[in-house]
């Protein structure tokens, strides 16, 4: 299978604070992955690296087989490697349809802006009646909504979400979920980092547990009889708890 | 009485466009880049020095033809380059805004030194865009005044609809709000700190072309005006661009009843005690929304 994202031994941190410790894994084109692990081991700060927000220390990105490593988060963007980050408040005081127009910004989303536009409202119904309402009063979970949209509105080629589900109720979570698979059914490739186990095992053909600022162990979900429980066995066989 | 109040009203209109003019700049600065540049002031002196070099060379007829946008460019490219020069080497620092204090101070006295230089201390003045004056019933207004009184509100229209309505526009108020969230949509956060520093002096080097027609000009003729749209951003809520147009109206006329009344010594003290008074009793400004980032 082509491979669409490629990590390889990436080391990065904040200051003298290393995070990632030569972390590397790959996707494939047709293929979702998901990401878990401990809180502060590292998944955001991957997700931040391989988006260009921050500079990796050593190692290599690679898009579609171009080398992104280094890149400015503009670029990034242009190729079509779109981040949707953990907690995005985006722009508090600008209004949902302010702010969807603006996740066109990028000049190879320009063009299809409008056809975007219907595509989000259509699948996000709330944010079509709240499009003169400023970001900074949406709940939770329309932010969360919001964010994903704007991601879809850059037509991303590899759309990466972080924790989209982070902090919602049962029903908004399965809402969001909801939405999340019918991006994928429309082929959309996903790199998701969720602490929802049962959601990544529906979502993905692979999950990697990051663990450390390394990827600890591979999980291939395909086999079928693999479940929660047995993520969970290796998940805490492997931390030693 | 009544050609009192107007004559009030007239002066109070001429003096609210100049200072809608220079701060909406400041405030745009303000908003995007969080930092109050000083040199702003000294963009209006250079607008008018530049406007006059131009009309040396390319004839008086500054307002027809192409001169009075060639100066409009060469402002904005000045504004590019301050921004390039003396606040970009200083992005992503704890201590930016403090630094940056400095930086613009720095670059006030050589732009005012600059000006001394390559014009001299004498006074200058423009030709008015059309000479004399037009007296209707009370109203005794010069053309040039009239010109100012009617262009200062259709720039500021435009540079609302620019603002709200094109994607430049919102990316340079997303910047302002969340670096982040505009950097992983794929907005080039510099490049937006460029175009508003840019705009923000061509903003005020259009005031001083116009000024510099009814005024005379000299290096520092920017000091004052600075400081009244420090008042002014500070009077319409800091961050609040269509705040501080509206409240450089308030101050326009506020000063214009100012002059009549206290004298025009007193003016500025009492201006200055207005805006302790603002801060203390309504600190969001006066039209500043409880968010003090709003637009
Ligand atoms: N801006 C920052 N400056 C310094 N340290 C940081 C910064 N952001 C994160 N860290 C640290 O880096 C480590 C990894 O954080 P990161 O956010 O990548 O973890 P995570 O796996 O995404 O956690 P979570 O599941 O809680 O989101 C943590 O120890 C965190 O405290
Ligand atoms: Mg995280």
């Amino acid at each position: 299978m082509h491979t669409l994202l490629e990590v390889e031994g990436l080391t990065a941190g904040y200051g003298d604070h290393q995070v990632l410790n030569g972390l590397s894994f790959t996707m494939g084109e047709d293929e979702n992955i998901g990401l878990f692990g401990p809180n502060g081991h590292g998944k955001t700060t991957l997700f931040e690296t391989i988006s260009g927000l921050i500079k990796p220390a050593s190692g290599k990105v690679s898009f579609d087989g171009r080398d992104i490593t280094g890149r400015s988060p503009r670029d990034i963007v242009e190729i079509g490697l779109i981040h949707v980050s953990q907690g995005n408040r985006l722009f508090s005081d600008m209004m949902v349809g302010e702010v969807l127009a603006l996740g066109a910004y990028p000049r190879r989303a320009r063009a299809r802006m409008r056809q975007n536009l219907d595509m989000v409202e259509a699948l996000f119904p709330r944010l079509a009646e709240r499009r003169r309402q400023k970001c900074g009063t949406l709940s939770g979970g329309e932010r969360q909504m919001l964010n994903l949209a704007v991601g879809l509105m850059a037509c991303p080629r590899l759309l990466i979400l972080d924790e989209p589900t982070l902090g919602l109720s049962p029903r908004l979570k399965d809402e969001l979920a909801a939405a999340i698979a019918r991006i994928a059914e429309g082929g959309m490739p996903l790199l998701v980092v969720e602490q929802d186990i049962d959601f990544l095992l529906r979502l993905t053909s692979r999950l990697y547990l990051v663990n450390h600022g390394v990827v600890a162990r591979t999980i291939e979900v395909g086999s079928d009889s693999f479940g929660h429980a047995d993520v969970m066995k290796e998940y805490f066989g492997m931390t030693g708890h | 009485m009544a050609d009192i109040i107007v004559s009030i009203l007239v002066s109070g209109l001429v003096l609210g466009s100049l200072y809608a003019l220079m701060a909406s700049g400041l405030s745009m600065v303000w908003t995007t880049l969080g930092i109050f540049n000083f040199a702003h002031g000294v963009s209006m002196t250079v607008g008018a020095y530049v406007a006059y070099e131009i009309a040396q060379r390319l004839g008086p007829d500054l307002w027809v033809g192409y001169s009075i946008l060639l100066a409009l460019v060469v402002m904005a490219a000045v504004g590019a380059a301050f921004e390039y020069l003396l606040i970009r080497p200083f992005y992503g620092r704890d201590d930016m805004v403090l630094v940056t204090i400095m930086t613009t101070l720095a670059g006030l006295t050589f732009l005012e030194n600059g000006v001394l230089t390559i014009w001299g201390p004498r006074l200058k003045q423009l030709e008015p865009l059309i000479p004399g004056n037009i007296s209707y019933g009370l109203v005794n207004i010069s053309r040039q005044e009239l010109i100012i009184v009617l262009v200062a509100p259709v720039i500021l229209l435009a540079l609302f609809l620019v603002l709200n309505h094109t994607q430049i526009g919102r990316a340079i108020r997303a910047v302002g709000q969340n670096q982040k969230s505009a950097q992983l949509i794929g907005i080039p956060v510099t490049r937006m700190f460029l175009v508003s520093f840019g705009l923000a002096a061509a903003l005020a080097g259009l005031a001083g072309m116009l000024l510099a027609g009814v005024r005379l000009m000299t290096p520092t003729m920017g000091a004052d005006p600075l400081m009244k749209a420090l008042i002014v951003v500070i009077f319409g809520g800091l961050g609040s661009i269509g705040g501080s147009i509206g409240a450089a109206y308030v101050i326009g006329f506020l000063e214009a009843i100012l002059i009549f009344t206290v004298g025009i010594y007193w003016t500025p003290s009492m201006l200055f005690l207005l805006m302790v008074l603002v801060l203390l009793f309504r600190p969001q400004g006066l039209f500043g929304a409880k968010n003090p980032s709003s637009l």
